[in-house]
Order: C-alpha cells, then structure tokens, then sequence
C-alpha cells in the first residue's frame, strides 16, 4: 500500500501545474534572478516544477527526495544567476537537477541497491559498464564527457533524444515509447543499436572497456 | 569502465546537447498532450479549410474583375494612428490590418516595386480563408484603447534619414529618397479609379534631455559580463520563430543612426550597445493593443538594416518599455526619450525576424553577416527540410508563413491560454496620472522606466527609478499595472539634493584610468592559484538620514586557474560624503549600517562558488 501512496503523490506532484496558468519567459525569469526578486524561484517552481520532478524521480525514485533535490536545485540556480545568464534555462535546471540526484542517488547507493529506472539503465549496458564506487577524476570525467557529446553530435534527432532520455535522464522505456508514438521493442531495440554504437566509440577512442 | 566514471562522465556531456533536448522534449510532450482523434480532427479541419479556399477562390476570382467602385473613400489618418487589435482573446488577427486594401507606401528602398498595390487582394483570401471575398473593410477599426498622440502625425517633422551602410548582400538601396512620390497616374479613363498616394509614415524623433552625461556609471577594467565569458552557458537557443509572443508583419520606417545603451545595466554586466530602428505594423498576426508604430531595439551586434525588404514577420519578442521609454545616447551623449512602446530581442538572429521581398521568403536576411552564429542552425534545416520545425522553407509564400505561424501560436495558446498585449502608459486613475506627470520626461530630472510583467494573471508594474548624473538613486516610482495603485519611495530627492550631488562618474572614471594602468588585487584575499575574470567599478547614489552619499564597488571575480567552473567573489567599496566631501575606503558591514544593503553583495568573499557547466 505503501507503493500505491507513494505512486498517488508522485502523479499529484507531477500533475501540479494547473492547465491554463500563465507562464513566465525564461528571459523574464532571469531577469527575476539578476533582481534578486525571490518571485524566480516561485515562477521557476510553476513553469519547471513537474518537468525536474520527473528528472529527479527517475534517478532516485523516492518523493520525498525528489523534493529536496528539487529545492537544491532552485538554491543552486539562484545562487548561479547571477553571475551566470543562462541561454536555455530548463537545460541548465535539468543540468543542476540530474547533478543533485545523482549525487543523492550515488550515497543511497552506497546503503542499498536503489530501485530506481537510472539502476535499469546502467545495467542495460552492464557489459562494458561495472559496478563499482571508485571515485572519477575530474579529468577522466571531462574526457568521457566529450566523447559522449562528440558520440550524440553524429546521432539523428531522433537517436539523440532515445540516448539522452535513457542514459541522461534515466526515463523509463514505456514513457519513451509513448513520446515517439512507438512500441516499446522498437525503443528497445533503437537502444540496442546505440549502446553498440557507444561501446564501439569508446573503444575506438581508446578507453578501456 | 566504472559506473560512476560512465555516471559523471555523461553528466560531462555539452549544453548544447541538453539544451537540443530540452527543445525537442518540449515539442514531444505538447504534442502528446494532444490526444490522437483531436489531431486526426485537426487536420481534417485543414483539409475543410483548404477546400473553402479553393472555393472560395472559385467565386472571388471572377468577382474581383468586375469594375470597382468609382468613389474610394478617404484613409481615415486619425483612427490608423494608434491602437491595431486582434479580433478578441480568442483568435488571430484578422481585423487591424492596416494596410488591407490600401496602396502601400513606396517606402524607404527605391527598389520597391510600383505593381506592390495589387498584392493586398490577391493576398487576401488566402490569410483570411474564412472571410468571404465580398467583404472588404472600408474603413479602418476605430476603436483605439490608448491615448491618441495629441498632434495630428502630419505636423511632426519629418527627418529624412541619412545614407544607410547595408549589409544586405543583394543589390540594396544607397540613399534613402528624400520625399515621397505623389504623382498620380495622368491617363485616366473615367471608369478607372483614382489611385490615393498613401500619406508618407510618421517619424517619431525623441524628447532630448538638458542633462548631459560626464561618465559612466560602470566601467570595466578586466574582462566582460562573467556570465558571456569563456566556459559560460555559450550554447546557443534553438532556431525557430517563437510560438509564445505576439507576432506581426512590419516594416522598417526608420534606422535611428545613433548607438543607445540602457541605464540599468545590472552592475555584473558590460553596458550593451543598441541600435533603434521604428517599425510600421501592416499586419496584426497574434496580440492585442498592437500599435502602428512601435520601436525595436537590437544589440549593435546584430544591426542590420531591415529597411531593404519589402516586409517582415517579427516576434514581439519582448516588450521592454511603455511610451516615454529612457535611453541613452551613447554616440551624442544625452538622454532621449521615445513616445512609442518599445521592444527588445537580443535573439532576433535566431528566426525570430524572416524577410520577405515580392511576397517571398528572402534568406538573405539571415545571411547577413552578423547573424550568422544563428543562420548556421536555420541553414541545417533549410538545407533539411525533411528534418525541419521551421516555418519556413525556401521558396514560401509569405502568405503561406503568417498562416504556418499563425498556426503553431493559435495551437500553443489553445493548449495555454493566455493574453498577449502590448502594455500602455494609457491610465485612468487619476493617482497614476500624477505619477506620470511627475516622472514625465526630464521635467523633474532622469526617470528610467523598468517595466516587469509578470504573465496576464498576475499583472505588473511599471517602476520609475531616478538617475542622477547617469547614477542609479534609490527613488522611485511604482505603477500597478492592473490595479494603477501608486507607490512612492520613502526616500525623494529634492532639486536641493540634486544640485548637491558631485558627479560620481568622474570620480569612477579616474579611479579606472589608475587601475586599467595597474591592476589592483583585492585586499587581504589569497588570489594565488586564481585567474582574474573581471574587474570593474560601479557607482550609485544614496539619500541615508537626511545625508547625500556617493559609493563604488569595486568588484573582483576569479576563477580557478584551469577551472571556469569555480570562482570566487571580492568587493571593496568607497563612500562619498556629499556635505564633507570626504572619500573614504569602508568596509560592507559599516556601510550597510550607514546606507543599507542595496547594491551590496551579501555573499561571502573568497567562497568558492561552483558554477554549472
């Protein structure tokens, strides 16, 4: 019953901006930030609240951390605008966001399995990927980082958004398939195609598999 | 590889990816709200509508040979004035068309072509397939929800502008004609109808200021806005015109040949320069209250003169200030003022301008040379119309673009329903009237005008805020929106304190000269190991128990040498007594206790903040 609970608050979470609310530009919403007006984080909460909710969820899978991450994240932009103008300013939430669960995510790691879709993801591709809690180098971090966005640049739009929504983002298949209006096997099987794809260009980049 | 490297490795990944997502996630979810049987009605409904059309072209064409009526009655100069609205909340604008059957002016480019008159009909039925062919307004809508100008257009001189440079890569127009042509045709049967000159467009000069700047207010002696720097959120927004904004069809009337920059640049950033240019709406295609004439502001980076193209789709991207809008003459130095509603896109390179010559998508607008970080993208999906979101394609009508714009604004608003409408200073009560009558231009000193808005549900407000000597004060005037309630600040400056303030900016700018010779580091701040971003000065007035003050920040930011990402903080700051005319060094917890917090950083010095890539 407990999971049926916790499923009714994260739909209501998720569900909670009402139709018909007026939106915020996100130019006007930075200049809210560079006023210092503490309306940007209520508008950022309305126009942002239900899209960052679903990024934290479907890394740490748990409401009430969901929570918290997303008020981490509304400390961290506010505190990051100014000095930083950001030119789309979901992504640089979404960025924040992810940062903040996986953060989260990696110290209930460390207690426990977390059941959570990011779990499902990175076993997907558990056969270059393994287990382990060793510390990444910021360098090493930064190198795998371009290899991946040099990887995603040569992807169609469509390929792109699969592998970011699975592997960045962490959305289950089901959701996935319902944005693209597909099946799911086809979903899974587009994702088959980039893991090989993937393996074969860290491969050729000459990181060790 | 270890799941954490792959996990931070990917959290590594460019902006640019996340923000192309983002944008395609965005269309995705919009689209999946719609449920699948509403859109199969969608475009069933676009398939009735085509065959309106056709019909409907069936019945015009042979009605439009008939002979028109003799008598055309006169362009009601008055009504066009001001004040052009779409036909309610609920649906483009099919009314406010201001130049809906009448002869066009030949406008600024000689290149503009006489036949131009006879597009208006032909492009009628198809922007507006519900009308019938029949109907043509003869007269134009003269309900006008602001203020008139209290002159006649025609008693305001009008300058002819200077020789224009252009970029336009197409043979473009060197010399703007000096007056317009007002010979009508000489060979007239009496059948034929007597073709009306349009009256030439309405140039708006500015109300200039007595006051004349020695300074500025800021001034930069290392590096630029952080925020635009190296490492910074440098990805680009996404190429497209907006669907969230009101939109028109325009043309430029004017290209002010000045530089402008805004009084209120924030104290983080570099003043940016701005280029003016008056535009003439010919067609409302979403919004309400949209005005004849209006201004529109773009970076100097990204001027181009728009005069050459016979008209344009622009986005209303942003309404930066009612009528009677401060800026700054950087190239005469002086203050002015505007009468007309501007607007400000500091993105007009990414599709949110699109050009048409003969009725026909023109990319040689986003050609130009300075806008081409943005055309690279709009090139990709010209290029690939199959991959394409845009409303464009090479080799669309125009008609075919308002309609394709119309389109995707209508949809978007369907699904948000909100109203879009350019704000006016047009008050009723008789408080907000006096506010204005106090912040008029340059009657009682330097208002600059900060309109926020907040979304149509929650109003705005108008904030006034004195400059003094191009320095910021603490005054200011605040006008609801919705409710016009008026608030002043506690604090007013008198002409007795006015002329009491030394002029800060010349202090600023020696003190920048010094430094620009030998650049200081903040004091008692370990710096090692940190590379310097930027520094700079910024000065401000303030009015603190009766006592005048002057004070500059001096600011530091730095970042870890090798890491953009992690910066660091340093202010000092320096207070001016006014009465004394004493200038001291005095730390941020004194000078809070003396003159408050505004202005202040309240962060702490030397923390290393983490920004997010």
């Amino acid at each position: 019953m407990k999971g049926l609970s916790e499923y009714r608050k994260r739909r209501y979470e998720m569900e909670l901006q009402p139709k018909g609310t007026s939106v915020m530009s996100d130019e006007e919403l930075i200049e809210l930030y560079f006023a210092r007006d503490e309306r940007a984080i209520k508008e950022t909460d309305i126009k942002y609240r239900k899209f960052l909710l679903s990024v934290a969820y479907n890394i740490v899978h748990d409401t009430d951390d969901s929570e918290e991450c997303l008020n981490d994240t509304y400390i961290g932009a506010w505190n990051a605008i100014p000095p930083a103008r950001p030119a789309v300013l979901g992504a640089f939430l979404a960025t924040i966001m992810r940062r903040t669960a996986i953060d989260r995510y990696k110290s209930r790691k460390r207690q426990k399995r977390v059941a959570s879709e990011l779990t499902v993801s990175l076993s997907e591709i558990g056969d270059f990927i393994a287990d382990g809690d060793d510390i990444c180098s910021e360098t090493d971090a930064r190198e795998i980082g371009r290899i991946i966005s040099d990887f995603v640049r040569s992807l169609s739009d469509r390929r792109m958004y699969v592998f970011m929504s699975r592997y960045y983002f962490a959305r289950p298949i089901k959701e996935i398939s319902k944005l693209l209006e597909c099946s799911e096997s086809t979903v899974n099987k587009e994702i088959s195609a980039l893991k090989r794809d993937l393996k074969e260009k860290l491969e050729k980049e000459g990181y060790p598999i | 590889m270890k799941e954490n490297e792959f996990l931070d490795g990917i959290g590594n990944v460019d902006s640019d990816i996340i923000e192309r997502f983002v944008a395609m996630d965005n269309k995705l979810q919009k689209m999946a709200v719609v449920p699948v049987s509403k859109r199969i009605w969608y475009r069933v409904a676009a398939v009735a509508a085509c065959l309106c059309i056709i019909v409907g072209l069936a019945f015009y064409i042979p009605y439009s040979k008939r002979k028109p009526p003799e008598n055309i009655p006169e362009r009601d100069i008055a009504a066009e004035s001001f004040g052009y609205t779409s036909s309610g909340n609920d649906t483009l604008s099919d009314s406010g068309t201001v130049t809906a059957e009448s002869v066009e002016t030949p406008s600024d480019s000689t290149e503009k072509p006489t036949e131009r008159p006879t597009e208006a009909p032909t492009e009628e039925p198809t922007e507006h397939p519900t009308e019938t062919p029949t109907e043509e307004p003869t007269e134009r809508p003269t309900e006008t929800p602001t203020e008139q100008p209290t002159e006649e257009p025609t008693e305001r001189p009008t300058e002819t502008p200077t020789e224009e440079p252009t970029e336009h890569p197409t043979e473009a127009p060197t010399e703007q004609p000096t007056e317009e042509p007002t010979e009508v045709p000489t060979e007239q049967t009496p059948s034929e109808p007597v073709i009306v000159p349009p009256a030439p467009p309405t140039i708006y000069e500015p109300t200039v200021s007595p006051e004349t700047p020695h300074g500025n207010s800021l001034e930069f002696i290392v590096g630029y806005s952080v925020g635009s720097s190296e490492g910074g959120s440098g990805a680009p927004p996404k190429f497209n015109f907006p669907y969230d904004q009101m939109a028109v069809k325009a043309r430029v009337v004017n290209n002010y040949p000045d530089t402008y920059y805004k009084l209120n640049t924030g104290s983080l950033s570099t003043p940016t320069a701005y280029r003016l240019i008056q535009m003439e709406t010919i067609e409302v295609i979403y919004g309400e209250n949209i005005p004849q004439y209006f201004l529109y502001l773009l970076p100097a980076g990204l001027y181009v003169d728009m005069s050459v193209y016979d008209s344009l789709i622009i986005a209303l991207y942003s309404q930066l200030g009612l009528e009677n809008y401060v800026l700054k003459n950087g190239t005469q130095n002086r203050m002015e003022a505007f009468e007309l509603p501007i607007f400000s896109d500091g993105s007009a390179d990414f599709g949110h301008v699109i050009a048409f010559t003969d009725g026909v998508f023109d990319e040689s607008l986003w050609q130009n040379k300075n806008w081409i970080t943005g055309y690279q993208f709009g090139k990709y999906y010209l290029d690939h119309p199959e991959t394409s979101s845009l409303v464009v394609y090479r080799g669309a009508s125009e008609s075919e673009v308002v309609a394709a714009v119309k389109e995707r604004i209508q949809s978007y608003f369907s699904r948000f329903p909100a109203s879009l409408y350019v704000k006016t200073l047009n008050f009723k009560t008789q408080e907000a009237k006096d506010a204005l009558e106090y912040v008029k231009p340059f009657e009682n000193g330097v208002f600059f005008q900060d309109f926020i808005w907040y979304g149509s549900g929650a109003g705005g407000k108008v904030v006034f805020t004195r400059f003094v000597n191009g320095c910021e004060t603490e005054e200011t005037v605040t006008i609801d929106l919705l409710t016009e309630e008026v608030t002043y600040s506690e604090i007013r400056y008198t002409e007795e304190d006015i002329k009491q303030l030394a002029d800060m900016t010349v202090y600023v700018s020696e003190k920048a000269k010094e430094y620009k010779e030998n650049v200081p580091t903040p004091p008692n701040a370990d710096v090692e190991g940190k590379k310097l971003l930027a520094l700079h000065l910024y000065a401000w007035y303030v009015k603190a128990d009766g006592k005048l003050y002057g004070v500059v920040r001096n600011s530091w930011e730095y970042c870890k040498e090798g890491n953009y990402y992690l910066q660091y903080r340093y202010d000092t700051y320096t207070i001016y007594d006014m009465l004394t005319g004493s200038v001291a060094d005095i730390s941020r917890e004194d000078l809070v206790g003396i003159v408050g917090n505004r202005n202040v950083y309240d962060g702490k010095y030397g923390e290393e903040l983490e920004i997010p890539m």
